[in-house]
């Protein structure tokens, strides 16, 4: 319900946000001189030090075949290209005469690193959980096919997830990214009711047992598209079937989605940037009857901008946020908003699985706290980074960050404040329910870039281990 | 060509030479490294910059030093085209600011065969026969008008010279690599958890924006009356 203002304290911080995105580094633009061409022939690709990698996956990387003729400068950025695989820590290459004159045998001497990566910790306490937590791994280079294999799990008390996932960045040696993903979720939910009558200790249960497919295509440098479908059986139980309908079907069910998304990045760095900007739509949709028997529409859109304050305060980034969302239709509850995704005041889900029991704090008194899962969403933050210091590896960069945002959220046609039962996050009901829920989030703490990883400390981390 | 001087500078007090990174860190901590005195007076300087009148500055570089180091000789002769991308900037004393830039780019090739260096300047072609010659032409130009039009106060000139800069198209490809290494494409989902970053993240050994080479350097302070 987009009501008692809502809307228009979030386009005036939008408009603020946008006002404050513009401006750009000097940045010098010689003319470009003429180029020498020189083109040889390849004999062949010489591959040295790879003791884990295919040669044939550095030799689909280099992007010129053996045997035909080529200009130099085609091989211009096939140094960058085998370091941005994340497989080597060291490329050199270098071209030395060949079988005849003309020709030219192409050598690269790599030097592999660790591909296996901590993607993320789960780490938590709740009421409902003493503790919770769990890994999420990736082998970058899987048996050295350039493969990203990974899994994840996260277990806590009565509930735990599994998921399994295997990638091909470079499918066909094209700009195309396959993927494929399974998971096990076996979860529940406490169910709060309002009524003083109902006893307590009531919940919904459920496992999800689905796997996904995508298709990424980078038709050009910084725009992405990815098409991702997916399938899954559903088995529900609630101890007030009634109150959840809205949420979940009761029962055994089938989930059946496809997700449309565009990216446009322009990040310095995709971890801690330093300038440019993110834009990322999704759109994703579920029929009845078709592979499914949910209907919704969920549409996603979020933007990040992030300026270098340059001279005078030398690496000093402000970050901005943006971002909205909306679910049309009868979605089951895990595809609705969830509070702990926008504020860092609450935890986030691990797997999708929700472990938290602490609401929203609601600073501005407008019914934050009964928020749980929501069907629209739109918020904004801002973020001022520090550097303590910044430098080559180990530590590329170690930041003093400090940050705040404002969101709203809410289910037109079922307001936090008037449920009757709430997942989650137990609800309290309101005076005034039609109030538009609107709160503060922050966080601060410190960042680390390093080598292996992005590494951080924070008040919201803390947070999160507190039950 | 005739130079109009009306001041000459002293001899350039700071020189920093490292990757990008590692000029943004010397440069915010304020390093500035000496180098002068007696043992170097014999040198050919980085950069000398000349104040002629109606605001004109000139000046003249000389980087055979900074490309005295044998890897980067060796590089430069591994039959791989290669950039070498010169930025003067004049800036106001007391806030650093910039109010003239003037750029230039080179290029150069080693023909394996011929045994010969193209290298391209200034849109002109140059056939070199000798790795000297070649980093000559890479390296030393004189009268470059760094500014012009500049009202009365102090200046310096900062230069800064990358080899093998990456372009802005570039630096756009290598994110994209990048991406799709990570396939990070989901939002409020694992792997983009919340506004304020994840408990540990992936990694990236690769930082777009980075030259193979950086050399840095900068003048005294001169007065443009």
């Amino acid at each position: 319900m987009w009501n008692q203002g809502g809307w228009r304290i979030f386009l005036a911080l939008a408009l603020t946000a946008l006002g404050l995105l513009w401006g750009g580094p000097l940045r010098a633009q010689p003319s470009a001189p003429g180029v020498p061409e020189i083109r040889y022939v390849l004999d062949s690709i010489d591959v040295r030090g790879n003791d884990k990698t295919s040669p044939r996956l550095i030799r689909e990387l280099v992007g010129v075949t053996v045997g035909a003729s080529f200009r130099v400068d085609q091989l211009d950025r096939v140094r960058l290209r085998l370091l941005g695989t994340g497989y080597f820590s060291a490329v050199e290459t270098r071209l030395i005469r060949g079988s005849e004159r003309g020709h030219v045998v192409l050598v690269i001497e790599v030097e592999e690193r660790n591909t296996i990566l901590l993607n993320d910790v789960f780490l938590g306490a709740s009421q409902r959980h003493p503790f919770y937590g769990g890994v999420d791994l990736v082998e970058g280079n899987f048996l050295g096919k350039g493969l990203t294999m990974g899994g994840a799990f996260v277990v806590g008390d009565g509930q735990y997830g599994l998921q399994a996932n295997v990638a091909d960045p470079y499918a066909f040696a094209l700009p195309l990214r396959l993927s494929a993903l399974g998971h096990y979720l076996d979860g529940e939910e406490p169910l709060f009711l309002t009524s003083p009558m109902e006893p307590g200790g009531q919940e919904l249960r459920y496992q999800r047992t689905g796997a996904e497919g995508g298709a990424g295509l980078y038709p050009l440098a910084l725009l992405g598209v990815f098409l991702d479908v997916g399938y899954e059986q559903i088995r529900a139980t609630s101890d007030r079937p009634e109150e959840t309908a809205r949420l979940i079907h009761e029962g055994r069910s089938r989930h059946g989605w496809a997700r449309v998304t565009f990216e446009h990045d322009t990040r310095d760095n995709p971890l801690v940037p330093t300038s440019g900007y993110r834009l990322n739509l999704s759109i994703q949709g579920s029929r009845d009857g078709a592979g499914s028997d949910y209907s919704y529409v969920k549409t996603v859109l979020r933007s990040s901008y992030h300026k270098g304050l340059g001279l005078g305060a030398e690496g000093h980034v402000v970050r901005f946020d943006l971002f909205g969302g909306a679910v049309i239709g009868d979605a089951p509850f895990f595809e609705r908003f969830f509070v702990g995704d926008v504020s860092s005041l609450v935890p986030a889900r691990a797997l999708e699985m929700n472990f938290a029991t602490r609401a929203s704090p609601d600073y501005f008194n407008r019914g934050a706290r009964n928020l749980s899962y929501e069907t629209l969403m739109a918020g904004t933050g801002v973020e001022y980074g520090v550097p303590l210091i910044q430098g080559d590896a180990p530590l590329y960069r170690l930041e003093f960050f400090i940050g705040a945002g404002v969101f709203g959220m809410t289910t037109p046609d079922d307001l936090p404040g008037s449920r009757q039962a709430s997942l989650g996050i137990d609800v309290i009901p309101q005076a005034e329910p039609e109030v538009f829920p609107i709160d503060l989030t922050f966080d601060l703490g410190f960042r680390a870039e390093t080598p292996i990883g992005v590494f951080g400390l924070s008040f919201a981390n803390g947070l999160a281990l507190v039950p | 060509m005739t130079r109009r001087p009306t001041t000459t500078l002293a001899p350039q007090a700071r020189l920093l030479g490292a990757t990008r990174g590692a000029l943004r860190l010397l440069a915010a901590m304020g390093v500035v490294v000496a180098w002068g005195g007696a043992a170097v007076a014999q040198e050919a300087k980085p950069i000398t910059c000349e104040v002629a009148p109606k605001g004109v500055v000139r000046c003249d570089l000389n980087l055979r030093e900074a490309f005295a180091d044998k890897k980067l000789r060796s590089r430069l002769r591994n039959g791989f085209r290669h950039t070498v991308l010169y930025r003067i900037y004049i800036r106001r004393a007391g806030d650093d600011e910039p109010v003239a830039l003037t750029a230039r780019r080179s290029l150069a090739v080693f023909e394996l065969w011929d045994e010969v260096y193209y290298v391209t300047r200034g849109g002109t072609k140059h056939t070199l026969r000798s790795e000297a010659d070649m980093i000559t032409k890479l390296t030393v130009f004189d009268d470059v008008l760094a500014g012009r039009g500049l009202p009365a106060g102090s200046y310096y000139a900062d230069m800064i010279v990358e080899v093998n800069p990456l372009s802005a198209e570039e630096e756009a490809e290598i994110r994209s690599w990048i991406a799709r290494s990570r396939g990070g494409h989901r939002t409020f989902s694992a792997g983009d958890r919340s506004f304020f970053g994840t408990f540990v993240s992936l990694f990236t050994n690769i930082r777009p924006g980075q030259a193979e080479r950086a050399f840095r350097y900068q003048t005294p302070l001169f007065t443009v009356k």
